[in-house]
């Protein structure tokens, strides 16, 4: 029994060995909580410590864990976010994916801050959690059903007195296509770093969680104070009835129209998710030049107004009909749409798309059929296959076809002409069942480009092979940064210069740059000092995000709303500064990268590829002419990091200063 | 089990976050009610009336106070 | 007194200081923003402006302290 157990966390792990199915609760002691929070950086943690140096991705060795948050279910708001973590098969070194829905307080409700599995179960199992404790159970019969499928046929099976809340895999994991998720809630997903691979490769289908035990807190009334704080401006934001989606173009033109920063206050912000989602910027993107158009090397004037209208934001939410929030959400971006119609009765409704759906499989590929999006995302959901990733793959093909490489004899008789609708949902189709030309793209777009043969590589829109989201980084170049330096490369929400100036972190952390109203935006593109520290500062903070289970969206809705160091102190009791917890941030993305290190990963073969900074620059479009040095700008991040600048690896001081508890630190070469 | 007071929930002041849904040990509060605000957010209604146990886990843990026990 | 302003994308920005602080003379009333600001009547309906996270009259008085946020839906946001 624990002293004092009311800090938010609950203090241990479930550790479940597939081969043998045994299981093993393993406590934690407060300093790691205190060193690497919960989330993310218990994953972090524990994977460094349990997983033999070397482990093959897909066999026995790895572990992949489901981590819940410091602050969910603590009454804060915005965090019910969890996190799936594992030695990614697709870059090699850390994975790692974010997820919503339910699932996230119903981790931490069955007594654990994360649920781990080694081993490999010999035939298909999934995990059961009540109150009475975990159980392994047969699942050969849900082996071959895809998500939506796999939650019917379970809550058939099972059942308990709480409302079953189910992450499983579907048939892209089972085959282990490299590019599988994991899902939860009927299609939200833990799309990247190959998570859904990992959970195929232990044949465990499911984890199913029906646990209800209390999550206890420091100083429940400050936390609440602080959630109504919120809640109260969150209410009173609300777009007139006169914004439509029309409106959305011109938005986009504006914003880039100016060089001078103009900060707005990002609780607007969720006066425009509660309208549209993520969806606002299917369109605004493409006048701003976020959206990358014909496997990013095409613009606007590719995919011209008379096309990306029909990706207005308006005309998806003509088939919402309703809201859906994530646990403790009190904006509530998501939506599920009525798609019976569209897909002629095959499918009866879909989550709401994403905008990085859209994007992925609209202006990405010069496609303009909005209702294919709505089949395309809903065979993704269901199958159980990252959007972003394969939607990548497919425009790496399609250049490739465009360029007369592949005959219609290797596509299978697809034509594979930019825009085809019909032959991107058939390939999908063919991706997830790891049949025909799908069959090649299905492990992402690293692996087609090597099967392709080598002069397919500049085409290839990769960082490790982790293919990037749909911003880009001729817009806003620190997204760049964090494309080829995270640990996780490839990955959109980690930090930009945009995210910086929305977060407000100066007015918190002492040494934080603060974003002058009107001073001069133009200077990114350049690795100055302070390029540097803005990226490192997105890094730390972004880990901190990640170990409490908040939401990306509350982060960008500023830190002088979204309170999130008053949360933390408040959940555990203990009174960091901002700057504190900014060190704990940068604790957990050093562990991050000294693990991909020691896995043999050189951080410089993360690079994205430079299309992406702009070399050769675009001719047309808003992003016309713009390029920037990535090998520069990686360096610069890395110094600011405290690691090499030169090769990314932690450095001997940085790893002593910041301490690391019992974890072996030595072993690997650093400077 | 007529005496056992149970949740009200305060439409005003709730803002449909699920946390009393997700934290229900019985899940009898399901987020279902449509048609109270513009955006056609899923309120909590509670389900199961009989099945409640009235151990106010709910009222405890709405962030807003929105939950009442009668 | 002092108020926190977050001014729409073409406002003048002469009378704020690099924090997005104005300084006002007491009792001042949220038109008097929009005169410094220099926001052209005919886009005034269509921007959207918050008090403190709350839509209030163009007369309200404001007080020291006040956040006042701007955004324009047709131009930036």
């Amino acid at each position: 029994m624990r002293g004092n157990f009311l800090k938010g966390y609950c203090g241990k792990i479930l550790m479940v060995d597939l081969s043998d199915a045994t299981f093993c609760e393993i406590e934690i002691p407060d300093m790691i909580y205190e060193h690497f929070l919960s989330g993310v950086g218990l994953g972090a943690y524990i994977l460094y410590k349990y997983l033999p140096q070397g482990a093959d991705p897909l066999g026995p060795d790895n572990i992949l864990g489901f981590v819940s948050g410091l602050l969910t279910g603590t009454g804060s708001f915005m965090t019910g976010r969890w996190l799936a973590v594992c030695k990614s098969p697709l870059t090699g070194g850390f994975g790692d994916a974010n997820c919503g829905g339910t699932f996230s307080p119903a981790i931490k409700q069955s007594g654990y801050d994360g649920i781990f599995f080694k081993g490999q179960a010999p035939t298909p199992k999934m995990l059961f959690i009540d109150n009475t404790g975990p159980q392994l159970i047969d699942a050969t019969d849900l082996w071959g059903l895809d998500t939506v499928e796999t939650e019917a046929a379970i809550n058939q099976k099972i059942t308990a007195n709480k409302k079953l809340s189910i992450a499983t895999i579907g048939p892209a994991g089972e085959h282990q296509s490299l590019i599988a998720g994991i899902s939860n809630d009927g299609g939200r997903m833990a799309a990247r770093s190959g998570v859904g691979t990992v959970m195929g490769s232990k044949k465990l289908k499911a984890v199913v969680l029906a646990g209800s035990k209390m999550i206890r807190s420091q100083d429940p009334q400050a936390i609440k104070a602080i959630s109504q704080d919120y809640a109260k401006k969150v209410k009173t934001s609300n777009l007139p009835p006169l914004a439509t989606g029309a409106m959305l173009p011109m938005m986009g033109k504006s914003m880039v129209a100016t060089d001078k920063a103009i900060p707005i206050d990002g609780m607007l912000s969720t006066a425009i998710m509660k309208k549209w989602g993520t969806g606002f910027t299917n369109t605004m993107g493409m006048t701003m030049g976020d959206t990358p158009v014909k496997n990013w090397k095409g613009s606007v004037a590719d995919f011209p107004y008379r096309k990306y209208r029909h990706m207005n934001p308006d005309r998806i939410q003509k088939h919402e009909t309703q809201k859906y929030h994530c646990y403790s959400c009190v904006i509530g971006c998501g939506g599920l749409c009525d798609i019976d119609k569209l897909t002629n009765g095959r499918f009866p409704h879909t989550h709401k798309p994403e905008y990085e759906t859209v994007a992925a499989f609209g202006a990405l590929l010069l496609n303009k059929d909005r209702d294919s999006i709505f089949m395309i995302n809903e065979l993704l959901n269901r199958g159980g296959m990252d959007s972003i990733s394969a939607g990548n793959t497919i425009a790496f093909a399609m250049e490739c076809y465009e360029k007369g490489w592949l005959s219609q004899e290797v596509t299978g008789g697809l034509d594979l002409s930019w825009g085809n609708a019909e032959a991107i949902i058939t390939l999908v189709e063919q991706m997830i069942a790891g049949v025909g030309f799908g069959a090649i793209l299905q492990n992402g777009v690293k692996i087609a480009s090597a099967i392709l043969g080598i002069e397919s590589a500049p085409l290839a829109i990769h960082a490790g092979g982790q293919e990037p989201g749909m911003h880009d980084p001729r817009l806003d170049p620190i997204l760049g940064i964090h494309y080829s330096c995270d640990p996780t490369p490839g990955r959109h929400t980690i930090g930009a210069g945009s995210y910086y100036t929305y977060m407000r972190i100066w007015e918190d952390v002492t040494w934080a740059p603060k974003v002058k109203l009107g001073e001069d935006k133009s200077n990114e593109y350049e690795a100055t000092n302070q390029v540097g520290l803005k990226s490192m500062i997105n890094a730390c903070i972004k880990q901190i995000l990640d170990g409490s289970g908040g939401c990306f969206f509350a982060l960008v809705s500023g830190l002088n709303h979204f309170k999130i160091f008053d949360y933390l102190n408040a959940a555990t009791g203990w009174q960091k500064t901002p700057n504190e917890y900014m060190t704990i941030g940068l604790r957990m993305q050093t562990l991050r990268q000294a693990f991909n290190v020691r896995e043999g990963i050189n951080p410089r073969d993360f690079k994205m590829n430079e299309r992406l900074s702009g070399n050769p620059p675009l001719k047309e479009g808003p992003l016309k002419g713009k390029h920037f040095n990535m090998d520069e700008m990686m360096s610069v991040h890395y110094q600011f990091m405290g690691w090499d600048k030169k090769t990314g690896i932690p450095t001997k001081t940085a790893l002593e200063d910041l301490g690391f508890c019992d974890l072996e630190m030595e072993g690997f070469t650093h400077g | 089990m007529a005496d056992k007071k149970k949740p009200v929930i305060d439409y005003e002041l709730c803002m449909a976050c699920g946390i009393c849904s997700g934290d229900c040990p019985l899940s009898c509060i399901v987020l279902r009610k449509t048609n109270i605000d513009r955006y056609q957010k899923a309120y909590p209604v509670l389900d199961e009336y009989y099945r409640c146990t009235g151990c106010t886990r709910c009222a405890k843990a709405c962030p807003m106070e929105a939950i009442g026990m009668m | 007194m002092k108020v926190q302003v977050y001014p729409p994308p073409f406002a003048s920005l002469t009378a704020l200081d690099e924090d997005g602080m104005m300084v006002l003379p007491p009792g001042a009333r949220l038109s008097t923003i929009y005169r410094r600001l220099k926001i052209p009547r005919v886009l005034q309906p269509l921007v959207i402006c918050q008090v403190n996270y709350q839509r209030v009259k163009l007369n309200t008085q404001l007080k020291d302290g006040d956040v006042i946020s701007f955004m324009l839906p047709l131009a930036g946001g």
